[in-house]
């Protein structure tokens, strides 16, 4: 048991300390700027894939700026040439105490490239994930639970000299992340959760060419080390 | 409360996925059906309303225009948005009655559906006075839609000798009748508008050739929980105790299949898509005698080994069979050649690739792009010409975009 | 607020040597997915269900949050089935048995000696039959979710017995189970 002198300084050193943080929704001070760099692998589905598609895991690099009035920007760049994407997320947070809320908007161009063995492809598309994010911040963790709902806007694919372009808006899907940043070595900050997308098959398995109407379950897990 | 009530929610919806389970063809009950005392019509009067239709009445899931395509006894409307429907035919009193159903092929949507014709029908270039006029109802089968369909123009191609190869019989997760790959849904696939098939075959412990798409035994793929882990860990009596296909039929063997594709069907070519290359040995002679017993019944029909590998390839050339087993190779051209094979079977992702598809027609072989499924990129394939044939999950659907073309 | 107090270890005043604690468990699943088909023919005496075991390693036991790793062994099903039907080859008798090894990461929260946990991992998924008097093992990796709660009651000694409710869902095998579990959670081993 601790003394009480023990007592008041965990107590006063327990007040909400400040992390840079690229999921929790707290904004982070205005200027102020957050990395983090990591990977992220999406279990492909197996009705979709069956066992022809491998998932490589994407590197990925995540940018947060802190912005005056509780506004904020994120960004996102993932890749691993085959499937490759960029994402903008504004957003605009308030806290609470061990609580803090987000709503944000990730609109994302995705480019994705095979030119190896039977393929000589090439997609992109353009979607936007709506949602909302709640937070729970207690010692060093930070854990983030998002909900977002996805549209496809367009899509654009070629196969050698055959190009096809499809412009439909339509909903596709939605998204549930949880995620954690926590202390873990040397002072380092990491974060790592999972995101459930049940959605058409989404951008990640779009070699897969899947056309099925109906929504399946991708989980997706991420790890990254905040700089 | 509520989000106890939501958690429990969640976690019995978890509990009782399955999105595989066979979506049974709707049949029409003894007391509606129109046909049980109606005349055949026969096949060559069928023939005639062949055609592509506009639908003036019931576009909804069908789309502005369909086709119809005659098989055997049966009538087939294979529709814009992928949705087809399949008609048993006879003549009551003057008219001609068509029942059957309906089904979106990219979906689960299903139901009943009627049509009717004056019985002297005729369907001519430049005669749209020709109406078939009918209704179709939903998956509960209650209130039909009106339907009505006016006759537009005859086909550019009466040939029937594109290929449209059934990618072995669709997948389960589209809601086929029965399971891809069963005895079943062989017969199935050519009333949809195929006029070939594509089988997977691969061995069991025992060596025995089985359809089977995957490596490993599934949920996707078979009922029976102690069934796991690879096919080949299995003898074919064991598979036969321990699980059945989505359908609760049998795992069939490629024998087994060669049966139902002679005695209930008119396919004119067969695709083996060989999933491992020490299978292909197995397959030769089974392949082989097909061929004979085919033949010996006046059949025509190609049946060609897959090769997909080099050492496919490896392992049919050292084998002395080969040269009475006809193959498709899905490599590059020259591997085309070192094998021999009658057909070359590119993956469409690499693009029509014209000039390698047009040098490998004149040498007399076929071009068949696998696997197109979207209606896309079915048709700039279709357009740029240099093929023979198309192998898809929806024959339907290339049916459709083959024969509609004016 | 007590234990977020005491879990305080960033300040290097209160710095304590990196400990792990291990609880192990043993309790009972029930499979509670629908419409499950044991063999080809169906029928038999089928065991739906069993013992199953766990084993969890984690930071802490008395952080609001830590993260850690758990596995074990689960019994999930057994048919004796006589005389059963395989189509072209006659009849057979069938023993055959499933049981699964999760290997998961698990992120759990307490306060107020309630547990919350949250895995996610891989089952190695074991099969074990035997038909026409030949045996056949075979196994397969699957994805798994958990939901858990329980309550600690401490039983001195830094030793604690948690009774525990948990759902697990194997997702490709389809199957979801209830079990309920006692775990005895050990003192901290220090690193």
């Amino acid at each position: 048991m601790y003394s009480q002198p023990e007592q008041q300084h965990i107590l006063d050193s327990t007040a909400l300390l400040h992390f840079k943080s690229i999921y929790y929704p707290e904004n982070l001070y205005s200027g102020e700027i957050a990395v983090s760099i990591g990977a992220a692998i999406t279990i492909a589905p197996r009705q979709v894939v069956r066992d022809e598609i491998r998932q490589i895991p994407q590197l990925t690099a995540n940018f947060r700026l802190g912005l005056p009035l509780g506004f904020g920007v994120g960004a996102q760049l993932a890749g691993n040439y085959i499937a490759n994407q960029l994402s903008i997320k504004p957003s605009y947070s308030y806290s609470l105490n061990h609580f803090s809320f987000a709503v944000h908007t990730t609109p994302s161009l995705w480019l994705g490239t095979a030119d190896f063995t039977g393929f000589n492809t090439l997609g992109m598309g353009f979607s936007n994930a709506v949602g909302a994010s709640v937070g729970i911040h207690f010692e060093d963790f930070m854990i983030t639970l998002s909900g977002e709902a996805i549209t496809d806007y367009w899509h654009y694919t070629s196969f050698a000299v055959g190009t096809v372009n499809r412009r439909l808006t339509e909903f596709v899907g939605n998204a549930v992340t949880c995620s954690v940043e926590q202390d873990a070595f040397n002072g380092a900050r990491i974060n790592w959760g999972i995101r459930f997308n049940y959605t058409r098959p989404d951008y990640q398995l779009w070699l897969a060419f899947a056309e099925t109407r109906t929504r399946v379950l991708t989980p997706e897990f991420f790890f990254g080390i905040i700089l | 409360m509520k989000v106890l009530i939501i958690i429990v929610l969640c976690m019995t919806f978890c509990s009782c996925v399955d999105n595989n389970l066979p979506l049974p063809i709707p049949e029409w009950s003894e007391n509606v059906d129109k046909l049980k005392n109606a005349v055949p019509i026969p096949e060559v009067l069928l023939h005639k309303l062949e055609g592509v239709y506009r639908v003036e009445q019931g576009k909804g899931l069908f789309g502005d225009q369909v086709v119809l395509r005659q098989f055997a006894h049966k009538i087939t409307l294979a529709c814009q948005t992928g949705t087809y429907f399949v008609f048993e035919s006879g003549f009551v009193d003057s008219l001609a009655i068509f029942q059957g159903y309906w089904r979106f092929d990219l979906g689960t949507q299903t139901g009943l559906a009627e049509l009717k014709v004056k019985k002297d029908f005729n369907a001519q270039t430049g005669d749209t006075s020709l109406v078939l006029s009918g209704s179709y109802y939903g998956n509960k089968g209650i209130n039909g839609t009106p339907f009505e369909l006016k006759f537009i123009r005859k086909f550019k191609d009466t040939s029937n000798t594109f290929l449209i190869l059934d990618h072995h019989g669709g997948r389960n997760e589209y809601g086929l009748p029965y399971s891809e790959n069963s005895l079943g849904i062989i017969p199935i696939a050519e009333e949809i508008g195929a006029n070939g098939i594509e089988l997977d075959v691969r061995l069991t412990k025992d060596n025995v050739p089985i359809l089977f798409h995957d490596d490993n035994l599934s949920t996707n793929l078979v009922n029976g929980e102690f069934a796991i882990g690879p096919v080949n860990n299995y003898t074919l009596a064991q598979l036969r105790a321990l699980c059945t296909l989505k359908d609760g039929s049998p795992i069939p063997t490629l024998q087994e299949a060669f049966d139902v594709i002679l005695s209930k069907t008119s396919y004119q070519s067969l695709w083996l898509d060989i999933k491992t290359p020490e299978t292909v040995s197995y397959v030769l002679p089974l392949q082989i005698a097909f061929l004979k017993q085919a033949k010996l019944s006046g059949r025509a029909i190609e049946c060609w080994v897959g090769l997909t590998s080099d050492e496919h390839i490896t392992n049919y050339l050292a084998d002395s069979l080969h040269t009475q087993a006809p193959s498709i190779c899905e490599l590059d051209p020259p591997d085309v050649e070192r094998a021999g094979s009658v057909a070359w079977g590119p993956r469409w992702t690499e693009g029509s690739l014209t000039n390698e598809a047009i040098q490998i027609r004149t040498e007399g072989k076929r071009v068949i792009y696998w696997t197109l499924d979207k209606a896309e990129f079915i048709v700039p394939f279709i357009n740029h010409g240099n093929l023979d044939g198309i192998l898809t999950d929806h024959p339907a659907l290339v049916s459709y975009n083959y024969y509609s073309r004016n | 607020m007590g234990s977020l107090v005491f879990a305080q270890t960033k300040d290097p005043f209160l710095a304590k040597p990196f400990e792990i604690y291990i609880d192990g468990g043993i309790g009972y699943a029930k499979n509670i997915s629908p419409g499950i088909v044991s063999s080809a023919s169906g029928g038999g005496d089928y065991t739906n269900g069993g013992i199953s075991t766990l084993v969890r390693v984690r930071g802490s036991r008395n952080r609001f949050i830590t993260v850690g790793l758990e596995s074990g062994w689960q019994y999930i099903s057994h048919l004796e089935q006589r005389n059963a039907s395989a189509t072209g080859f006659g009849n057979t008798d069938i023993t055959a048995s499933l049981s699964g090894i999760p290997i998961m990461g698990v992120i759990t929260i307490q306060d107020y000696h309630i547990e919350l946990h949250g895995s996610v991992g891989f089952y190695d998924l074991i099969s074990h039959s035997t038909t026409f008097n030949t045996s056949v093992t075979s196994n397969t990796f699957d994805m798994a979710f958990t939901l858990a709660a329980g309550y600690q009651i401490p039983i001195g000694n830094n030793y604690i017995l948690v009774p525990e409710f948990r759902w697990t869902r194997i997702n490709d095998l389809q199957k979801s189970f209830l079990t309920l579990a006692l775990r005895l959670g050990f003192p901290p081993l220090a690193l």
